[in-house]
């Protein structure tokens, strides 16, 4: 066991040393940013999806309503962007908890409803007559706060933070329980599992990673639209790079998100529909052949991925 | 029958309904502490019903279930299972990504607060002689151990009342043997049961106290060889 | 109180069209038990499709009907049979499939943009001519007459399929409990291929007219138009087909209400319809299976 969590604990540390050194090499920031964004942000997915089973294809929307609470909070309260981001993660997580109740439904029922929550959400916040409060679709402006460093190293630390919930849940009896929710929930009940709680707090952690990440994102970026922090987009990208590198385990996600956000990074930007195409295709074979992603072909190898 | 006296599970007046149709209509039962009570009645009388009722896997829709003196009546699994009550499944339902060890691990660190863990866990593996296979992915045992897994998940619980369902189902005759031995072991520990039952020897191999349920309600209390003189029960019985 | 008619009036006749919009989801979730992430994207196919044969080869959108319909119902065949059977076999085929289509949706979203360019799209409403046409004092576009005819044509298509056919009892067999028709001899295979094209054949017909109900077609617009289909068939009864009709009606006149009185608003409504109704009227419009603890 202790030695499981030395193995995570240096996945962890090797990713913050690269994120906190590769910027004196590489200097596009705004690169290395969104790559830990998506990294932070599909560690948040794998909390949810890898060990309950709830796919969240509105994940989209505490991404969003992190963004915002924090923006709101800067322009509101004034105070350091730093604490805004956590109470961004705060909304998120309030947002989580209107959302409790959608975990009573299963499978594509719930990925369904929760996509629907999440464009609920959108709706409500791009509304013109929201204008007062969120700028309606007029969008945030935060320049006057802007710190594209401060940015950078509060998204590691959001993405650090994910790394260790995700390393504690793969290897604690927590993990454990969820772990035996996904399977069968009456079993894991009798066996004295809270299953209603133990859920609802798997989901609050996923719910409060993406508010984090939200929160650095609009401090990051300054400028930003609710049709950019709610885009579909983003549930899908984070979807896809986790389950690709593999759920349930702290390094597949990461490996996920670093490969094709890369990819993305190459041809997707330029040319998105080339980009979309090769995704398509890619989502298709992954479930024909490859449902459990990368790290299960490591697996099926008997080798222990963190 | 050993009555110490002391009645553990009292239940009175249970209902519950699936749409119009009453599955539980009204089925009374006390079981004293330390016994065995055998549950028998012909297929749809409410047996298995009843066993996912007292347990928390259904919610009763009337009626009352008083355990160690405190009503468990609509409590969640999770609280009942604390409470010191569980069950096994006829069709096992495993986990079948987690390994035997991973799954009695679960049980003993969640569904009880008594006792050392790791204490708990071997002696659950070693009652129903899983040992062997403890590190093996649930998905991957045969049938009868997935039942031998259910029954030790139960037991890492450290339940005062073990309600069984139908664990003969399936097995063979040695099998069905070794396990009314284990049963009964499990007696001496201190645990009392409810064992539902359709092959009416093997409840007779555990116990003279059996109650038969027919259309969700009490028909007969009393040993298998007065049932077999019982006019109601022979009907019920050979009448389908 | 005139706009008050007008709104029950157009909302019952965009509801029609709705109805037609979700009728492809249901069937092919009452058969296959697979919710189609794609379907929103196979209905943006058929109306691009629809505004090629119109805008390159001059073909009227009601001519263009069996052309679609034939095209699509083709290009079904080989989409079944690479993908369905397989995920039936799979260890979680709701799950797998719900992810599958949408890569699949992603795809076609692509390549249409390869081909059209990333614009929108529209077919004039004058192509059916000018003239309009008056009920209870209310006036409205031809269009949308020819639309309703089209989606009724469509529904009693489905009907007459399902009560009057060999093939269609069999697919009721197979929507009640696809297990028991397997063992009662029933070519469950067939039968499922054949109502996944269908499925997409009415979604693609759906395409066709939904220029003059909704407005200009563009790649993106498929994700929408799942969701608010599969907020219809949840309103209506999930894997009823005839039940997407009421599901349809419902949200028409609710949305023409918002737009009329609400209109601000009128955008979130199928997405609160949709989870309200999960919610709170599992038992009746979902079913069992959607909801556990």
């Amino acid at each position: 066991m202790r030695r499981r969590y030395l193995q995570a604990l240096s996945v962890i540390i090797l990713v913050a040393v690269v994120f906190l050194l590769l910027p004196r090499f590489y200097s596009n920031q705004s690169f290395l940013f969104n790559l830990m964004l998506y990294l932070g942000l599909a560690e948040g997915v794998n909390i949810i999806y890898g060990f309950t089973g709830y796919l969240p294809f509105g994940y989209v929307g505490f991404f969003g309503a992190g963004a915002y609470g924090s923006a709101i909070a800067i322009t509101f309260w004034h105070i350091s962007p730093f604490v805004c981001v956590i109470l961004g993660g705060m909304a998120a997580v309030a947002t989580g908890i209107v959302l409790i109740p959608l975990l009573r439904l299963s499978g594509a029922y719930f990925a369904i409803a929760n996509l629907a929550a999440s464009q609920a959400l959108y709706l409500i916040v791009a509304n013109p007559t929201m204008e007062k409060i969120t700028q309606g679709p007029y969008g945030i402006d935060l320049s006057s706060v802007y710190n594209a460093d401060a940015g950078y190293y509060t998204m590691l630390a959001v993405l650090v933070f994910a790394m260790v919930v995700v390393a504690y849940i793969r290897n604690s009896d927590f993990g454990l329980s969820l772990l035996a929710i996904k399977e069968d929930r009456v079993t894991a009940s009798l066996a004295g599992v809270n299953v209603v709680r133990a859920r609802s707090i798997a989901w609050m952690l996923s719910a409060f990673v993406a508010g984090l990440c939200g929160g650095a994102f609009g401090w990051f970026t300054a400028v930003f639209y609710p049709s950019t922090v709610f885009s579909l987009d983003v549930s899908v990208f984070t979807i896809v790079f986790a389950l690709f590198g593999g759920v349930g385990t702290l390094a597949g996600p990461l490996l996920g998100a670093l490969l094709l956000y890369s990819m993305y990074n190459f041809i997707g930007i330029s040319t998105p529909q080339y980009f979309q195409l090769f995704y398509g295709f890619l989502i298709i074979g992954l479930v024909l052949f490859l449902p459990d992603g990368v790290a299960s072909i490591l697996q099926k190898g008997k080798v222990y991925v963190p | 029958m050993s009555h110490s006296g002391k009645e553990l599970l009292k239940i009175k007046g249970l209902v519950k309904k699936f749409g119009g149709f009453r599955a539980l209509n009204g089925i009374g039962m006390d079981v004293g502490e330390g016994c065995i009570v055998g549950l028998a009645g012909p297929n749809g009388s409410g047996k298995t019903t009843l066993i996912n009722v007292i347990s928390g896997v259904y919610r009763p829709d009337g009626g009352s279930i008083e355990f160690c003196g405190r009503s468990v009546y609509k409590l969640p699994s999770h609280k009942i299972v604390r409470r010191g009550i569980n069950r096994t499944f006829q069709v096992p339902r495993p986990l079948s990504s987690l390994t035997v060890r991973e799954t009695v691990k679960l049980a003993a660190v969640y569904g009880t607060c008594e006792g050392n863990k790791e204490e708990t866990i071997r002696q659950a593996l070693e009652i129903v002689e899983l040992e062997g296979v403890k590190d093996v992915v649930s998905a991957g045992l045969t049938f009868a151990q997935q039942k031998m897994l259910g029954l030790a998940t139960a037991l890492a619980t450290k339940p005062k009342l073990l309600l069984i369902d139908e664990i003969a189902a399936g097995l063979s005759h040695q099998e069905l043997f070794k396990i009314s031995q284990m049963l009964l072991r499990i007696r001496n520990t201190g645990i009392t049961m409810i064992v539902v039952e359709h092959h009416l020897g093997f409840i007779d191999a555990l116990t003279s106290d059996v109650v038969v349920m027919n259309a969700g309600g009490n028909l007969f209390r009393g040993s298998i060889q007065e049932a077999a003189q019982n006019d109601e029960v022979v009907e019920v019985f050979l009448g389908r | 109180m005139n706009l008050f008619v007008y709104t029950i009036i157009a909302g019952i006749m965009y509801g029609i069209f709705f109805g037609l919009v979700g009728m492809g989801l249901n069937i092919i979730f009452g058969v296959l038990k697979m919710i189609n992430l794609a379907h929103g994207d196979f209905i943006m196919l058929g109306s691009f499709l629809a505004y090629w044969l119109y805008g390159f080869l001059g073909i009227n959108p009601l001519v263009a009907v069996p052309i679609v319909a034939a095209v699509f119902f083709l290009l079904g065949l080989p989409l079944y049979y690479a993908f369905v059977p397989r995920l039936i076999k799979s260890k979680d085929p709701e799950m797998l499939s719900f992810i599958l289509f949408f890569g699949l949706s992603q795809v076609m979203e692509a390549l249409v943009v390869f081909f059209f360019g990333n614009n929108q799209r529209s077919i004039p409403s004058t192509a059916f001519g000018s003239a309009g046409f008056t009920i209870f004092g209310q006036r409205f576009p031809i269009a949308w007459l020819i639309t309703c005819l089209v989606a009724l044509g469509a529904f009693g298509f489905v009907y007459w399929y399902l009560q009057h056919t060999r093939m269609g009892r069999a697919t009721r067999a197979v929507m009640a409990n696809r297990d028991e028709a397997l063992v009662s001899g029933i070519d469950v295979e067939r039968i499922s291929a054949l109502v996944f094209c269908m499925g997409l054949v009415l979604a693609s017909i759906a395409g066709i007219f939904s220029f003059f109900v909704i407005g200009a077609s563009y790649p993106s617009m498929g994700a929408e138009l799942t969701t608010v289909s599969f907020a219809i068939i949840v309103l209506g009864s999930l894997g009823d087909p005839l039940g997407t009709i009421l599901g349809g009606l419902i949200y028409g006149v609710a949305v023409m209400f918002m737009q009329s009185y609400f209109s601000s608003w009128a955008e979130i409504l199928p997405y609160v319809l949709l989870i309200a109704v999960m919610l709170f009227r599992p038992e009746g419009l979902v079913g069992k299976a959607a909801r556990s603890a």
